[in-house]
């Protein structure tokens, strides 16, 4: 039947397997409901009791990083995405993107079965057997003309298994294999051979510095390994008895990362390598280095702080006390990458940061090239560019493309899109609609990792297994498992591949893995231990390096940038979308952006100087034009970015990608010229030089906080190093009150949030909208600030004596959970009130909707349901049933994740004990990636949340409205001396 | 002088059952469009409630806006009626006997309208009825810590006894109707209305006492309803609605709000009817006189407002009023003080007090500011609140408009309504003024 | 006068027979729905002495009881085959042996049995079955006697009062008390 044809959702399969899982039903209006049926299984799938969840580990594929993932499946639905704690990496935590990668499995713009256009008008539904014989027909068709060469496989950088697969099966074809990302960071692959003579990328070790000194790596955005690096980070730089880690950040925007920083160091775009080398060279002049300087003073000598002061326009002293702090805070560590680093000479840049990580003595420190990033094998800039001009020379027959999307994330300059449209068939395995895909002349959708097997390797150290965490939503294949039978079928290709499935290829492949594992047990043992741990992880010594002599001969030289616009051109990566892959997840395009608060949109970033001579303001539209063209999007004034300088976030400006990306914004990427770094080949994409211009244009600019300061309500408050060694004494103020204390036994449920830690990547806020049912509402409602996110990151830019004149503090804000709360006593229903355990309760159904307890709400945390919102089927699939959704004209909030209290509750009651400290994590908590959520048993002066509370930076926001908080936070440490 | 323009006790019954012939043309030209309205403001709240709120201005953080403002506006009307009954009736103010049939019917109807808009506000009306405390399976209580719920039962109360004391200080004037009406409806309606009235002595003994309790039992109400709902902001902790003035603030409000709509409502009815020789200038000019010492109280509020938020030193509270002055709201803020304080300062002369016109005039801007003045303490306040970070603006939409605008329509329906049916000038109390009627001497 | 009341008292007569058929059906429903199969839990539950348990087999570890799969019928029905007697099932008159027959069709054609739920509880409601049994109640304190039904019907009319009652009464202590009647027990 058609339904089945076009592979729509095959609803009664889909019921077979929740089971009698009822779902979760709506908050009951006042009609009566319908008549509910409940299915059975046919046959009930092992190990699956209804209405009991199961955790399934795998392995995170957003972005390059490989975090460890724990699935959460109800009923053969997966809900809920989790870090896996086990996984080095991420160690339990996870990002935002992380937490949507359930929005790409449940997206209704997925592609729901094989299409093709082979003897067709457009592309049209076909069966599986019939896509894969067209494609085992278009090889043999190929291979018939006898050439070679001429059969492409374009994919990301797939380590592991697949990756093996796909190059097996490409040199079987006589074709060749080509892993583009869109972020290689090829310079520091380049920088290393020169430096050290390794091309490998290292593993740093944040956690482990005194003092962390980064040139525009954005190491909490979307640097190699975001996640890993922001906890580490947050250990760093989080307060150890009463002292804190110091963190230099140099780029010519106050990126997120930038914004943690105790300094932002803005710098003239291009110069960083003569920074770098200006600092080393001070350490070395005066004699701080512990090597000497390891005979690199001549080079050095050349870069004295004068010069360099006056190419980077960094004032001397900062570079002298840069050099001190750099030396004298060991250990230390200074890191480069990112876009803003990434220009002509981005691997020079590179190289100088490593003379200077040398003289300070960090290398082998906290630079680990014994464990390096499987990034480092990915393909080059150059072999993306000689593959376009073959396309365009007509020699691919068959292009193969798998997990990339090119023609998005490729610069127009390069034609890739021309050049497609001259290769004669175009195979893509994507289950999206992408730029790309929907030139391919086949399609044979993929699975989404969450549906499929498979392996990821991000580094030597870690291989990262994917499961099946439930069958899968469309009617899509595995790509390996199509690789597979269409080899099968090919004549020439009979027995080159014993297995039939993936899944037996990649247990035979983790047979080798098995091998090199010391003491593993049998295989088996070995399979369902790593199954079960999300991998197998092992421990690698650290690699000693040194300098290589290479280093000294070196020219460091001036960026080069095209264009004769007066602005530097900066398009930087999203921490949302990353290369654009995020933006067809409702959930990251309603995150609001951490600086500007700005969702569903991108934006030109402005300094208020530059804004005034180009006569815009907020909201604004500015049209940027380089040689290669021109787009047109909204001004956000921002005192955060250089006068000389305007940046636009990569990830939107989509014409195709779902119904959540298409027509949002503009691609920054269209703009930027083909320029290359000089010594690696790789794509510069800090080289252009825009012109700017008002556009005769204004529309509301959408964000979720509309004030940049705290109007003197210290709301985010900080504490000076100084202060804190003194030791401030913590006043447990116990005013006179009319009403009795209240009393708990047992349980009284609280928080402790560490605004040193918090570096506002909003995870948590994705995590509650997964865990919480909370609605997405879209770009319009959010404009009527009708968001309806139960925590938001409040940010605030504060005055500072630091060399950016302001410092950027973040705050988690959410429902206070007070004990003297002002919502309860005036709902005239009693729909929320004071549970004993000290939680304000909100009861949907009891909910007529006065809203007075919003407007008594002292933190306006709470949110309104004005209309009963929609999840466009199978996006609802992922609702997790534990949790009501709310229909319209009832009021709602965070509720402390009751669900999981409840759930930890009945656990502990099944073994006759009370909820221990830690035994459960609540969904921000749990996702957090700086760890600066606590979230426990205040009653239990042992938990570490009590402990918090009590701490001597703890303080209640708006204190004096006496909501007596169940949130403490912990103040902000501002370094007032160097 | 002619037997036209004294008054005597014939002519008094002429006069005022004359209002109550047939309809005419203009009446009916007033009342179609009247019913027009009720009937756009019924779709709305349909459309309102089959949709969701959201299509109303609401948003987070102004989660009450025009509904509640008009609430309290139409709660403040429903005051000048009691007041000029009960409290002028105790102080034996004569110059209310014109006016305070129709005052009284303006707050019968003020409040009908105003115990609406507490359920028009609601999420989810259809389940109203909880915030009635009712025995239930559930062994759910209502919260009576709530100032909301105060409010059911303040506005209730004062429905109830504004309408018992609305008729029972007509019923011998039904009764007069009753004899002169012949055809058969009516008679019989007023008949039973008039629970057969005879006007005996013995009657007019315990009539006039009930009446003087029901005026004393009604006088505390004046205070005490409105001082209730200024209750739902005060007890907040919300900058610009935590404060001690209010329930005086809002209670003298409601009054100056109340004259000011009696004014607008008697020019034109002593016009159409031509009752200038029943509604005179002196009861205007005492009218007057009241609005003057009410705006002067308002304008007193308008300003310790200002002082104590300053002298509170408390950031939240001066930044909210510094806000109102000079926030985005600003205008309505200024209108309310110009509409409120400066225009009636001319009533200070006689001259003013005494010229309907432009009395018509200040009375319609009173109405005005009035609104704005609920408006701004409602809405300026909630979008200014503590926390910075969820600052936001708030417009109404066609809905709320629409709702609104039925609203006055309603109003003006019951009002139409009752001039057509009910004497709308007391005609027992007018001939308290009058000479008793004697015989002529033969001679 | 007397034509007035004529006039109204038609069409408050007829509000008075609608209304009385509403509360005429409304007290009329403990019929409990028509299941695509005329499984009777009389013959099940009552003759052949099946526990509970045999079929809702997650009533101890899971909130939902469960619904047996259609695996777990064909487990005893691979052999009962059912008598070919006609049986007088609330009245209306089957054949065992088709119904029986028709379990075997849903298993041959791998289909799942849409039964119609009899007791449902709205989705702002958390009950959970395993706490309950685990406390040691009986499945008949709320379902009633399943045994002596075949089509089951709502035995009690499970709102939110029957829940406290039971809950008051059945409270160990204050404390208890104050969780079983805290609104977070349940609605979350």
């Amino acid at each position: 039947m058609s339904e089945e044809k076009n592979g729509g959702i095959k609803r009664r399969d889909f019921l077979k397997i929740i089971g009698v899982a009822g779902g979760t039903a709506a908050v009951a209006s006042s009609c009566s409901e319908p008549v509910e049926q409940i299915i059975p299984y046919v046959i009930p799938p092992e190990g699956i009791i209804p209405g009991v969840p199961n955790y399934y580990a795998s392995t995170c594929r957003e972005c390059p990083a490989g975090c460890g993932i724990i699935v959460k499946n109800r009923e053969g639905r997966a809900i809920k995405i989790e870090g896996n704690p086990e996984n080095p990496i991420n160690s339990g935590a996870s990002c935002a993107r992380g937490q949507a990668a359930l929005q790409g499995l449940y997206n209704p713009d997925r592609i729901r079965s094989p299409l093709s256009n082979f003897n067709a008008e457009k592309l049209q539904p076909v069966g599986w057997e019939a896509a894969e014989k067209t494609l085992t027909e278009k090889i043999e068709e190929v291979r018939k003309k006898g050439k070679t060469g001429n059969i492409v496989f374009l994919s990301n950088n797939i380590t592991g298994t697949l990756g093996n697969l796909v190059d097996q099966w490409m040199d079987a074809l006589g074709g060749t294999h080509i892993q583009y990302e869109t972020y290689p960071h090829e310079p520091l692959k380049e920088a290393n051979r020169i430096s050290f003579g390794i091309d490998k990328i290292p593993t740093y070790h944040i956690e482990k510095t005194e003092y962390l000194l980064s040139f525009g790596a954005d190491f909490i955005e979307t640097w190699l390994s975001p996640v890993e690096y922001t906890k580490q980070f947050s250990q760093m730089h989080s307060v150890k008895d009463k002292t804190v880690g110091r963190f230099v950040h140099v780029e010519p925007r106050a990126s997120l990362t930038a914004s943690n920083a105790d300094e932002w160091i803005s710098i003239k775009p291009g110069t960083e390598a003569m920074l770098a080398l200006g600092i080393a060279n001070e350490i070395v002049t005066s004699g701080q280095s512990p090597n000497g300087g390891g005979g690199l003073s001549g080079l050095l000598s050349r870069f004295s702080s004068d010069k360099v002061s006056e190419m980077t326009e960094v004032p001397k002293e900062t570079i002298a006390q840069i050099a001190k702090e750099f030396s004298s805070m060991q250990p230390s560590l200074a890191i480069g990458g990112g876009v803003s680093v990434t220009g002509t000479n981005a691997t020079e840049t590179l190289v100088a940061i490593n003379i200077l990580n040398y003289v300070a003595g960090n290398i082998g420190e906290t630079v680990d090239f014994g464990d390096t990033l499987s990034i480092s094998t990915a393909d080059s800039f150059q072999d993306i560019t000689s593959l376009v001009s073959s396309m365009e020379n007509g020699d691919i027959d068959i292009l193969l493309i798998y997990d990339v999307n090119p023609v998005f994330t490729l610069p127009k300059q390069l034609n890739f899109k021309d050049a497609l449209g001259k290769v004669p068939f175009v195979v893509s395995f994507s289950s999206f609609m992408d730029e790309t895909t929907e030139l391919a002349n086949l399609i044979l959708p993929n699975n989404t990792p969450i549906e499929s097997w498979g392996d990821y390797s991000p580094r030597e150290s870690v291989h990262g297994l994917i499961q099946p965490v439930m069958t899968p939503v469309f009617n899509t294949k595995g790509t390996g498992d199509v690789i597979l039978s269409v080899s099968g079928q090919v004549e020439e290709l009979n027995g080159k591949f014993t297995q039939t499935t993936f899944y037996d290829y990649l247990q035979t492949s983790w047979k080798e893995i098995w091998a090199g594992a010391p003491g593993a047990g049998d295989f088996d043992t070995f399979w369902n231990d790593s199954l079960e741990k999300g991998g197998y992880y092992k421990e690698l010594p650290p690699r000693q390096v040194s300098l290589s002599s290479g280093v000294s001969s070196i020219r460091f030289t001036e960026p080069e940038f095209i264009g004769e616009g007066d602005f530097y051109f900066m398009a930087y990566p999203s921490y949302r979308y990353y290369d654009g892959r995020g933006a067809n997840k409702p959930w990251l395009q309603e995150l609001p952006e951490a600086l500007t608060t700005g969702v569903w949109s991108s934006w030109v970033e402005v300094h208020p100087e530059t804004a005034k001579k180009l006569g815009v303001k907020l909201g604004d539209f500015l049209s940027i034009e380089s040689p290669q063209g021109v787009i047109e999007t909204q001004v956000y004034v921002y005192q955060g970015i250089r006068p000389d300088t305007l940046s636009v976030m990569i990830g939107q400006g989509h014409t195709s990608y779902g119904r959540y990306a298409k027509d949002r914004g503009v691609n920054p990427i269209d703009i930027l010229p083909l320029t290359t770094d000089v010594k690696s080949g790789g794509f510069a994409w800090l080289s252009t030089k825009v012109s700017a211009a008002k556009v005769n244009k204004h529309e509301q600019f959408v964000q979720t906080q509309y004030t940049t300061t705290q109007h003197d309500r210290d709301i985010a408050q900080a504490i000076s190093l100084t202060e804190l060694e003194k030791g401030v004494h913590h006043e447990e103020h116990d005013e006179p009150d009319f009403y009795p204390p209240r009393e708990y036994h047992k349980y009284r449920w609280g928080m402790a949030i560490d605004l040193q830690k918090c570096v506002g990547c909003g995870s948590c806020v994705t995590a509650c909208y997964a865990e919480n049912n909370v609605a997405f509402v879209g770009k319009d409602m959010v404009a009527k600030r009708r968001d309806m996110a139960w925590i938001r990151i409040e940010r605030y830019f504060e005055e500072a004596n630091n060399s950016a004149g302001f410092q950027t503090r973040f705050l988690p804000m959410l429902c206070q959970q007070c004990g003297n709360a002002p919502c309860e006593p005036v709902c005239p229903v009693y729909a929320t009130y004071h549970n004993p355990e000290g939680l304000n309760g909100m009861v949907y159904n009891r909910c007529v909707g006065t809203r007075y307890c919003a407007n008594n709400c002292t933190y306006k945390v709470r949110k309104f349901n004005w209309f009963t919102y929609k999840w466009p089927e199978p996006l609802n699939w992922q609702l997790n049933p534990d949790v009501t959704v709310r229909s319209k004209g009832v009021m709602e909030k965070c509720t402390f994740c009751v669900q999981r209290i409840n759930h930890a509750k009945d656990i502990a009651k099944d073994e006759g004990r009370d909820v221990s400290d830690g035994e459960f994590k609540v969904a921000c908590e749990q996702a957090c990636p700086a760890e600066a959520i606590v979230f426990g048993n205040l009653e239990d002066h042992e938990s570490k949340a009590s402990q918090l509370s009590h701490d001597d930076r703890g303080y209640h926001v708006l204190a004096a409205v006496n909501t007596q908080p169940g949130i403490t936070y912990l103040k902000k440490v501002t370094q007032d001396k160097a | 002088m002619s037997e036209q323009n004294t008054l005597t006790y014939a002519r008094v019954n002429d006069d005022v059952i004359r209002m109550l012939d047939k309809p005419t043309f203009k009446w009916w030209a007033l009342f179609i469009p009247t019913l027009f309205f009720v009937g756009f403001g019924l779709f709305c709240f349909i459309y309102q409630v089959y949709t969701g709120l959201g299509v109303a201005g609401y948003r987070h953080p102004v989660f009450w806006g025009v509904y509640i403002t008009d609430f309290v506006f139409w709660v403040g009307i429903a005051h000048s009626g009691t007041l000029i009954s009960a409290i002028l009736f105790l102080f034996r103010a004569n110059f209310r006997m014109s006016i305070y049939r129709i005052a009284e019917g303006m707050t019968v109807f003020a409040v009908l309208t105003a115990g609406l808009f507490p359920i028009i506000h609601l999420g989810r009306p259809w389940n109203f009825y909880w915030l009635f405390p009712y025995p239930n399976q559930r062994e759910l209580w209502v919260n009576f810590k709530s100032p909301l719920l105060w409010d059911v039962f303040a506005v209730s109360t004062y429905l109830t006894v504004s309408a018992l004391f609305f008729f029972i200080g007509m019923i011998p004037d039904i009764a007069a109707i009753r004899d002169r009406v012949t055809e058969v409806p009516r008679k019989i309606i007023y008949s039973v209305l008039s629970l057969g009235w005879k006007g005996s002595n013995w009657e007019w003994l315990h009539y006039s006492r009930a009446y003087l309790f029901f005026a004393a039992f009604a006088t505390p109400l004046v205070l005490s309803v409105h001082s209730v709902v200024s209750w739902d902001f005060a007890m907040s902790n919300l900058p610009g609605w935590h404060t001690t003035i209010f329930a005086p603030y809002f209670v003298a409000g409601a009054i100056f709000s109340g004259l000011g709509m009696v004014i607008t409502l008697t020019v034109p009815i002593r016009k159409i009817f031509h009752l200038e020789d029943y509604i005179t200038l002196d009861n205007y000019d005492g009218m007057a006189k009241l609005i003057m010492l009410t705006s002067g109280i308002v304008g007193y509020a308008y300003g310790i407002e200002f002082f104590m938020a300053w002298y509170s030193g408390s950031p939240a509270e001066w930044g909210q009023f510094y806000y109102r002055a000079t926030g985005e709201y600003a205008l309505f803020y200024w209108i309310m003080v110009v509409c409120n304080v400066i225009i009636p300062l001319p009533l200070w002369f006689k001259s003013i007090r005494r010229n309907i016109k432009i009395l018509f005039i200040i009375s319609i801007f009173i109405n005005i500011g009035m609104w704005f003045e609920r408006f701004n303490i409602i809405v300026l306040s909630l979008s200014h609140g503590f926390d910075p970070a969820a600052w936001g603006i708030y417009k109404p939409s066609w809905v709320e408009v629409g709702i609104t605008v039925g609203s006055f329509a309603w109003f003006f329906m019951f009002f139409l309504i009752f001039l057509k049916t009910l004497p709308s000038v007391s005609i027992a109390e007018m001939k308290e003024l009058l000479p008793v009627p004697r015989k002529e001497a033969k001679t | 006068m007397k034509k007035g009341i004529k006039i109204l008292s038609v069409p408050l007569l007829s509000i008075f027979i609608l209304l009385g058929f509403y509360f005429y059906n409304a007290e009329s429903s403990d019929q409990g729905p028509v299941q695509p199969i005329r499984f009777s839990h009389k013959i099940h539950v009552g003759e052949d002495q099946l526990p509970c348990e045999y079929c809702h087999s997650f009533v101890e570890v899971s909130p939902n009881p469960g619904i047996p799969s259609v695996k777990k019928c064909m487990g005893c029905h691979q052999h009962i085959v059912g008598r070919d007697i006609d049986y007088d099932f609330d009245g209306t008159t089957i054949n065992i042996k088709n119904e029986i027959s028709k379990v075997r069709e849903y298993w041959a054609n791998k289909e799942p049995i849409p039964w119609i739920k009899v007791n449902s509880q709205p989705g702002y409601l958390h009950f959970t079955h395993k706490r309950h049994i685990q406390r040691g109640f009986e499945c008949a304190q709320c379902h009633g006697d399943v045994a002596s039904m075949d089509q089951v019907y709502p035995a009690y009319r499970m709102n939110m009062g029957f829940c406290i009652t039971c809950h008051t009464e059945n409270a160990k202590d204050h404390e208890e008390l104050t969780h079983l009647k805290d609104c977070l027990t349940c609605h979350y």
